[in-house]
C-alpha cells in the first residue's frame, strides 16, 4: 500500500465516539489541535485483522454539517479536505432519531462510510430493539451493532470498515425533497461548478449548502466568483414564499421525514418505561432541593481543589526539591563538578522541572473529580443550575465549575474552560480565573493577616478574596463591553441520561489531561523558570551566590532593587526591595512570595545586627510589619498586586496555549496593568494622599479599557 | 403561543419559527425541532429559566427568551402521541 490509509469518527456529542475512538486505538494517540480553533484534534493508530494499520481521527461531536461553531466548523473542514478514505459514522441507539439526522447529511457527501450503533445493551434494557440489517439495506452502507468496551465487537467493526475501504461504495440512499425544493436545488447547482471542484463534492451538495444558508460553503460559492449573493437570496425568497418557510426550515424538516419513515420500519420500542434518570432528575432539578443539592457537589468540589492545592506545597514540593534539585548537588558534588555547573544543574533545571511536576497532584486530582461529574452527566445538571445566575454575569451556566476550580489552582480551571463552545464565553472565563485566588495565594495572605490583623486573620483573608471576586465580576461585564463584543452564545444543552462514572474512561481522561499539560505547558514553563532560576542562582559579575547569606548578591536581587521605584506607589519603600524580588519569585509559584521575603528579610537583619553587635533573630511577623511601617493599609495595596498582577508561569503558559500568543500578551499587560492601577489607587487614596499617582493609576485603567474599546469596535470575537 | 409559554408537565406540537437567529435555529433544526414534532416540558431550574424538554426520544435545555422564536401549539394528554 503506498499511502496510509484514514479513517474519520463522526458523530453527535456523547454518542460514544471517544469510547470507540479508545478502544480502537488503545494508548497509541496523538492529541493536538484543528487548525485555527482551539479545538482538540485526537488521531490514533488501530491495526485490522488482516495487519494493515490506519490512522484513526476522532472528530468534534456535532449535531450537523453547518458551522454554527468552533467544533462544526473543525468538523465541516476537515470533511471538505477529503482527508479520510472512509468515516465511521457513530450512532446512539437510544437516541437514533436525532443521531440519524448527521447520517442523512453524510450520505448526501457521497463518501465512503459504515455506521455503528453503539449503546445496544442500554437501549436493550430499555426495551428498543433495532433491526440493523434493516437499516443497512434503507441506508445503502453496513451497519454495526457495539457495545464499545467490547473487545470483539470492537473487531467485528475493523473487520467490516476493511471489506468496505476495499470496495470504497458510496451510501445509495437518494433524499427527495419535493418538486418546488429540487427545482431550486436544480437552478442553484447549475451555476456551483467551480466552487464544487474547488470543495472536490457534488454540485446538488453546494446547493444544498447555499440554500440552508451554510456560513463557509456560502462564503466559498462568492470567494470563487460562482454565483452573487442576490442569487442565493433570491433562491431562498422563492423558497420561502411558494412553501411559506424558508428552505433551512423545510430541508430539515423533510429529513425528519425521511427518518421518520426509517425509525418505523426498523426500531420497535416495547413498553417505554420510567427511566432511572428521570427519577434522579427529580431530585437534582428539584425546585427546592435542586440548589441545596448543587451547593453541596460544589463544596465538595471545592473542598477537594483547596486540598488538592495544598498537596504540591506540603508534599510534592519536598520529595520534589529532593529529587531535582538536593540530589543532583550532592551527585555533582561527589564528582567536583565546578559550583556553577552545579547552579545550573539543580537551581536551573531542577528548579525548573520541580515547579512543572508541582502541579501533577492538583491537575490529576482536578481532572479525576471533573470527569466523575462529566461522565456521570451531573456536570450538564450543573450548568443548567447555574445558567440564570452566571448570565447576570454574561458567562453561562457551563462557566461555574472552571470558576470555582480557580480558587484551587488556576492551571486545571484554564484547562476547564475547554468544555465551553462558544470561544468568546471560553475567553472570557479564562480572563476571570485569576482573580479566584489560588491556593498557593493563601499562605501569602496568611502570613501578612497575622502580622497585620492578628486579632482576625480570617477578616483580611475573606476581605481579599472577595476583592478578587468583585474585580474579577467587574472585568467580566467590562471586557464583554469592550474587548470580547460580540453575539452572546445561544443555550442549546443536551441533558444526557446519567450512567454509572467508568473508572477505566476517568483514568484515561485524567492521564491524557495530565499528559498533555506536562508536553505542552513544560515547553514554556520551563525555560522560563530556568531564567529565573539562573537569575537567582548567580550574581552581576557572573558569579555563583546560591545560600541564603548570599540571596541579596544575586542578579535578581539587583533587578529587584532597580525596579523597585516601580513598586513605589504602590507602597513598597526603597528599604522594601525584597518585596519586589518577591513579585518576581512569586512568578515561579505564589507561595515563594513568602519564602524570599522570610529569606531576604532575615539576611538583612542579620547583616544589620552584625554591623552593631547585636544577637537574636527577628520573628517573621515583625520583619513584615517592619518593612511595611505604614501597617494594614501599605500591606493591604501590596497584598492587592500580588492578588491581581500575572499568575504564575504555569497558568500563564496554560493562558498562551488556550488563547494564542496575542490574546496572552493581553492577558498577561491587563493583569498587570491593572494590578499595579488599583493597588496605586488603593494606597493613594489610604497611606499616600499622593493625587499624581492617584490620577496616573486612574489614567492607566482608562486608557486600557479605552484601547480595549477602540479593538472591540473593530474586531468581533466569533468564529471567524 | 411560543414554546417558553407552556408550563412543567404540558405538551406541544411545535407549528414553526419566527423570524430571527439563523445560526440559533439551525442548531434546533438539526436537533430535531421541526415542524409536527411533539415536545413535553420536563422540568424548570429552580430559579425559573432554563428549561428541560423532552423531544425525539432524549432531553434538551433553553432560555425561555432564546426560545421564544419557537412557535407551538399545546396538545391535550390525549392527542400526545396519538398522531
Amino acid at each position: 500500500m503506498s499511502k496510509q490509509l484514514t479513517i474519520g469518527l463522526i458523530g453527535n456529542p456523547n454518542c460514544g465516539k471517544t469510547t470507540l475512538f479508545n478502544g480502537l486505538t488503545g494508548a497509541k494517540q496523538h492529541i493536538g489541535n484543528w487548525p485555527g480553533v482551539t479545538v482538540e484534534k485526537k488521531e490514533g493508530v488501530t491495526t485490522f485483522p488482516g495487519g494493515e494499520t490506519v490512522n484513526v481521527v476522532d472528530l468534534p461531536g456535532v449535531y450537523s454539517l453547518t458551522a454554527t461553531s468552533e467544533d462544526e466548523r473543525a468538523t465541516l473542514e476537515y470533511v471538505l479536505s477529503h482527508e479520510a478514505d472512509l468515516y465511521v459514522n457513530v450512532l446512539d441507539a437510544t437516541t437514533l432519531e436525532r443521531n440519524l439526522y448527521l447520517t442523512l447529511l453524510m450520505c448526501e457527501l457521497q463518501v465512503p462510510m459504515v455506521v455503528v450503533v453503539t449503546m445496544m445493551d442500554i437501549a436493550r434494557q430499555r426495551n428498543i430493539d433495532i433491526e440493523l440489517d434493516h437499516l443497512a439495506e434503507h441506508l445503502g452502507v453496513p451497519v454495526v451493532g457495539v457495545n464499545a468496551n467490547n473487545p470483539l465487537d470492537v473487531r467485528r467493526l475493523c473487520a467490516t470498515i476493511e471489506k468496505t475501504l476495499a470496495t470504497a461504495k458510496p451510501p445509495t440512499i437518494r433524499l427527495d425533497y419535493g418538486n418546488e425544493l429540487e427545482q431550486e436545488i436544480d437552478i442553484l447547482a447549475s451555476c456551483t461548478v467551480k466552487t464544487a471542484a474547488a470543495l472536490k463534492v457534488s454540485r446538488r451538495w453546494v446547493a444544498l449548502k447555499a440554500l440552508e444558508g451554510e456560513p463557509l460553503v456560502t462564503k466559498a460559492l462568492l470567494d470563487y466568483h460562482d454565483m452573487a449573493p442576490e442569487v442565493i437570496e433570491g433562491a431562498i425568497a422563492r423558497v420561502t414564499e411558494v412553501l411559506k418557510d424558508p428552505p433551512d426550515i423545510e430541508l430539515a424538516e423533510a429529513r425528519y421525514g425521511i427518518i421518520a419513515g426509517l425509525v418505523r420500519d426498523v426500531v420497535h420500542i416495547r413498553q417505554s418505561k420510567m427511566y432511572f434518570s428521570e427519577i434522579i432528575d427529580r431530585f437534582v432539578l428539584n425546585r427546592f432541593l435542586g440548589l441545596p443539592i448543587f451547593l453541596a457537589i460544589m463544596a465538595g468540589v471545592f473542598f477537594l481543589v483547596q486540598t488538592a492545592s495544598g498537596l504540591p506545597t506540603d508534599l510534592c514540593d519536598q520529595f520534589g526539591s529532593y529529587l531535582f534539585q538536593d540530589l543532583p548537588t550532592r551527585l555533582l558534588g561527589l564528582c567536583h563538578a565546578p559550583d556553577w555547573l552545579v547552579a545550573v544543574v539543580a537551581s536551573g533545571i531542577g528548579g525548573a522541572i520541580n515547579v512543572l511536576f508541582s502541579f501533577v497532584p492538583v491537575i490529576a486530582c482536578m481532572f479525576f473529580a471533573l470527569s466523575i461529574l462529566e461522565d456521570s452527566g451531573y456536570m450538564a445538571r450543573a450548568a443548567f443550575l447555574a445558567d440564570r445566575f452566571m448570565r447576570a454575569l454574561g458567562l453561562p451556566g457551563k462557566s461555574f465549575v472552571p470558576l470555582l476550580v480557580g480558587f484551587g489552582c488556576s492551571v486545571p480551571a484554564i484547562m476547564a474552560t475547554r468544555t465551553l463552545e462558544s470561544r468568546r464565553d471560553r475567553m472570557l472565563t479564562i480572563f476571570m480565573i485569576p482573580f479566584m485566588s489560588c491556593g498557593a495565594k493563601l499562605p501569602v495572605y496568611a502570613a501578612f493577616a497575622a502580622a497585620f490583623c492578628p486579632a482576625a486573620p480570617a477578616r483580611m483573608m475573606l476581605l481579599l478574596y472577595l476583592t478578587g471576586v468583585v474585580l474579577g465580576v467587574v472585568t467580566g461585564l467590562a471586557l464583554k463591553k469592550t474587548l470580547f463584543r460580540g453575539e452572546p452564545a445561544h443555550f442549546i444543552m443536551e441533558l444526557p441520561p446519567y450512567h454509572m462514572p467508568r473508572l477505566r474512561h476517568i483514568l484515561f481522561h485524567t492521564w491524557e489531561r495530565l499528559v498533555g499539560f506536562l508536553w505542552r505547558a513544560g515547553r514554556f514553563i520551563v525555560p522560563m523558570m530556568l531564567v529565573l532560576g539562573l537569575l537567582n542562582s548567580f550574581d552581576i559579575h557572573g558569579k555563583v551566590c546560591v545560600g541564603e547569606e548570599n540571596a541579596s548578591q544575586t542578579l535578581l536581587s539587583s533587578v529587584g532593587k532597580a525596579i523597585t521605584p516601580v513598586f513605589e506607589p504602590i507602597g513598597v519603600e526603597k528599604e522594601n526591595w525584597p518585596a519586589s524580588v518577591a513579585i518576581f519569585t512569586g512568578l515561579g509559584a505564589k507561595e515563594s512570595v513568602i519564602g524570599t521575603l522570610n529569606g531576604l528579610y532575615g539576611q538583612m537583619e542579620r547583616v544589620e545586627k552584625g554591623e552593631r553587635g547585636e544577637k537574636g533573630e527577628e520573628t517573621e511577623r515583625s520583619a513584615i510589619r517592619r518593612h511595611f511601617p505604614k501597617g494594614f493599609n501599605q500591606a493591604f495595596s501590596y497584598l492587592l498586586f500580588i492578588l491581581l498582577y500575572v499568575p504564575c508561569l504555569g497558568a500563564t503558559a496554560v493562558v498562551f496555549k488556550e488563547v494564542g500568543k496575542g490574546y496572552g500578551c493581553v492577558f498577561v499587560g491587563y493583569l498587570t496593568a491593572l494590578g499595579w492601577s488599583v493597588a496605586t489607587i488603593y494606597h493613594s487614596l489610604m497611606v499616600s494622599h499622593n493625587s499624581v499617582w492617584l490620577v496616573a493609576g486612574a489614567g492607566v485603567l482608562a486608557v486600557m479599557f479605552g484601547a480595549f474599546w477602540l479593538y472591540g469596535r473593530n474586531h468581533r470575537v466569533d468564529l471567524k | 403561543m411560543t414554546l417558553d409559554e407552556l408550563k412543567t408537565g404540558q405538551m406541544g406540537e411545535i407549528t414553526g419559527y419566527t423570524l430571527g437567529n439563523s445560526a440559533y435555529r439551525a442548531k434546533l433544526l438539526a436537533l430535531g425541532l421541526t415542524r409536527g414534532v411533539q415536545v413535553k416540558i420536563i422540568n424548570v431550574a429552580p430559579l425559573g429559566d432554563p428549561f428541560e424538554l423532552a423531544v425525539r426520544g432524549y432531553h434538551l435545555s433553553l432560555r425561555r427568551d432564546e426560545a421564544k422564536v419557537i412557535k407551538v401549539r399545546q396538545l391535550t394528554k390525549e392527542d400526545f402521541l396519538k398522531r
